[in-house]
């Protein structure tokens, strides 16, 4: 007897029984079902986290000035159970950084010579705010960002014209900026090329403050890959230089934030820990304040171990939901076995041998549970891209995670199904066909 | 007498004994060394009353259950030195079963419920399904294979029964009771089905039965009462109009 006759005459006790096999199937596809969907969110969630770092630039190194006893940056805020992380925050007391424990030019300075052969680029830049410039009745907007000429590199820009911020920008404290070609589309109404936008001015103010700008260079606007689609898609960075932003908000130089990118044939791990040690010697005798060293790889990684663990987690309560599938399975199959003893009688008197009935047995129980796979991952791949498509997320369903899901249901359709089978290949056919 | 013993002996049986729970306090005893001989083409009748051990003398000759002692050979093979999966093989090629209660399996096609011997011998679908065709043409019931056995009456169930026990062409038929749940009419027919195989195309037939009415015309009918034989006589021969 052939696997497929056997696999027909599966479906043929199943179609006889559906409402009975479905709800047998009810577990299996509500397990497979929730497990697919989560590594379906789960998957959609960190593919986009990565692409979406890796367009900021993932080998991105950045220091921070931050509190010393600061339970989130030096991380013992992780490590505690509540009842200690309450304490601590409750302990933690917020201090401004002052312009004393910025870092500041000369340390930048001497850190590049000193890593000069690992090091690529050292940004600095300060967020102004948001700014709006009118040109009659035409109108750009943007965030004011003053910047070292670093950076560029940071930030990715691709230069349709002129030059970006130099260190001479900064030195003598140029009325300068760096827009993009949108914003000049916008500004201009379309009116001149980026070649042509060279030289021009645009005027805007700052918190009350009127600012002049002459444009120096133009960039190309390129659409973030971010996750969540921003509102305001044609607000771009306008870059000034970093000294002549400080000057006009009256603001002290030093920087609390510096972005470092290292050579590409460099370890970042052991780069960032000779950061971290460069400065911490500076800071050593500041009594509130260091540097952090951290890098989008670290936040990834995290990240990546979070959705990890939540997936983990939620994928364990699936699978207490698919052993109690099995139980079902096997509960179901007892029942069958029990209501079809005269049949299997009848199948043994006619020449069955014990392991075809056994086979028979098993076959079904691997159908139901085969099914009830498919059905469950075509329905968590429908949740879990609807989930990922409300939460923005391009939906990236994985195939492997869905073959293996219906290879591991058939395989509890085995496991559970094999004693029932076994019951029913034991049966005596005299008791059988006797049965009632 | 000699006459016969030229003939090929199908079942050989030799001083069989069935006990039941051997070595408890419920011992018993049913059938007390049975010797019986039915060569080829023969249409016997096993007639008794209930409990005279005729049940259990048909599990025996049927395969579905082994003597505790005594030689059973059939067709040439030793029963009682036979393997479960050697018991299986014997069941499906050497012996076609008739039921009292027909023993069609549910929710399968008559034509389908006729293969399945067939099927657990291992043949082709086509092959199956051109002798199940042919076998339900020839009790009359070629226009109703596609029929589930709930669509049918009792007779056309034995019908069809009988056409899956010819399935393997198997070396006897055993027919338990064939005619118990069936009204005297459709009883008629199906006895004349069984006589039609056996003058027509030879068959062996042994007939199971407590009916005196019925074993009366079978050519020869053997007698139990209380897990012997008693008597063992020729019968009438039916007179039946095909």
């Amino acid at each position: 007897m052939s696997i497929f006759e056997n696999i027909h005459l599966a479906f043929t006790s199943l179609r006889a029984n559906k409402l009975r096999s479905l709800l047998t199937m009810l577990g299996i596809i509500i397990g497979i079902g929730s497990v697919i969907a989560i590594t379906t969110v789960g998957d959609s969630l960190s593919g986009s986290i990565t692409k979406e770092m890796d367009g900021f630039g993932a080998r991105n190194v950045t220091l921070t000035v931050t509190q010393k006893d600061d339970p989130f940056a030096n991380g013992t805020a992780f490590d505690l159970s509540s009842d200690d992380f309450n304490a601590i925050l409750d302990n933690f007391e917020y201090k401004e950084p002052s312009s004393d424990d910025f870092i500041t030019d000369e340390m930048l300075n001497e850190y590049s010579q000193k890593f000069k052969d690992q090091l690529e680029t050292v940004a600095v830049s300060n967020d102004l705010g948001s700014i709006s410039a009118t040109n009659g009745r035409y109108k750009a907007g943007g965030s004011l960002i003053g910047c070292n000429p670093g950076k560029a590199a940071i930030d990715k820009l691709q230069m349709l014209s002129g030059r970006f911020i130099t260190d001479k920008d900064n030195q003598d404290l140029r009325a300068i900026a760096v827009v993009s070609d949108l914003f000049v589309q916008q500004y201009f109404g379309g009116k001149l090329t980026a070649e042509q936008a060279l030289g021009q001015s645009f005027e805007t103010d700052l918190s009350g403050t009127p600012l002049k700008f002459y444009i120096a260079g133009v960039y190309q606007y390129k659409e973030a890959d971010g996750s969540v689609p921003t509102s305001k898609k044609q607000d771009t960075n306008v870059y000034i230089p970093i000294a002549s932003g400080n000057q006009l908000l009256q603001k002290s130089n030093g920087y609390q934030t510096v972005t470092l990118q290292s050579k590409s044939d460099v370890d970042n791990q052991v780069f960032m820990d000779r950061t971290r040690s460069f400065f911490n010697s500076f800071y050593a005798r500041n009594p509130n304040f260091t540097v952090s060293v951290s890098s989008m790889e670290d936040m990834m990684k995290s990240v990546t171990k979070m959705t990890q663990s939540v997936q983990l987690g939620i994928s364990a309560i699936a699978g207490i939901s698919l052993l109690v599938g099995g139980i079902g399975v096997m509960n179901i199959m007892m029942v069958s076995v029990t209501e079809r003893t005269r049949e299997i009688g009848i199948r043994m008197a006619l020449g069955a041998k014990s392991r075809v009935i056994l086979f028979q047995f098993i076959v079904e129980a691997m159908i139901i549970c085969m099914i009830g796979g498919l059905i469950g991952v075509g329905l968590g791949v429908g949740l879990g891209s609807l989930g990922a498509t409300l939460m923005h997320y391009p939906a990236k369903p994985s195939m492997v995670s869905a073959l293996v899901a219906v290879l591991f249901s058939m395989g509890i359709g085995v496991f559970f199904g094999y004693y029932p089978a076994k019951r029913a290949a034991r049966l005596d056919p005299i008791e059988a066909l006797r049965y009632e | 007498m000699m006459n016969l013993d030229k003939r090929t002996p199908i079942i050989q049986m030799h001083n069989i004994v069935k006990t039941y729970n051997i070595g408890k306090e419920n011992e018993l005893e049913i059938l007390h060394g049975i010797d019986l001989t039915v060569y080829a083409g023969e249409f016997v009748a096993i007639v008794g009353e209930s409990g005279s051990g005729k049940s259990t003398l048909m599990n025996i000759i049927g395969v579905l259950d082994k003597p505790t002692s005594g030689e059973y050979f059939l067709d040439g093979v030793n029963v009682q030195k036979a393997s479960p999966d050697e018991m299986s093989d014997v069941r499906n090629q050497k012996i076609g079963f008739v039921f009292q209660n027909f023993n069609l399996i549910g929710r399968t096609t008559a034509q389908k419920n006729v293969e399945l011997p067939m099927l657990y011998a291992g043949a082709s679908r086509q092959a199956r399904a051109k002798r199940a065709q042919a076998l339900l043409e020839m009790v009359g019931m070629g226009e109703r294979r596609n029929h589930q056995p709930n669509e049918l009456s009792g007779g056309q169930k034995q019908r069809v029964a009988i056409a899956r026990s010819l399935i393997n062409d198997p070396s006897i038929l055993l027919a338990d009771e064939p005619t118990g749940a069936l009204d005297s009419e459709t009883s008629r027919h199906v006895m004349d089905i069984f006589h039609r195989l056996h003058q027509e195309q030879g068959k062996t037939i042994v007939l199971i039965t407590h009916s005196q009415e019925l074993a009366a015309e079978c050519p020869r009918i053997i007698t139990l009462r209380d897990g012997r034989i008693i008597s063992d006589q020729k019968g009438g021969v039916a007179h039946v109009d095909f």
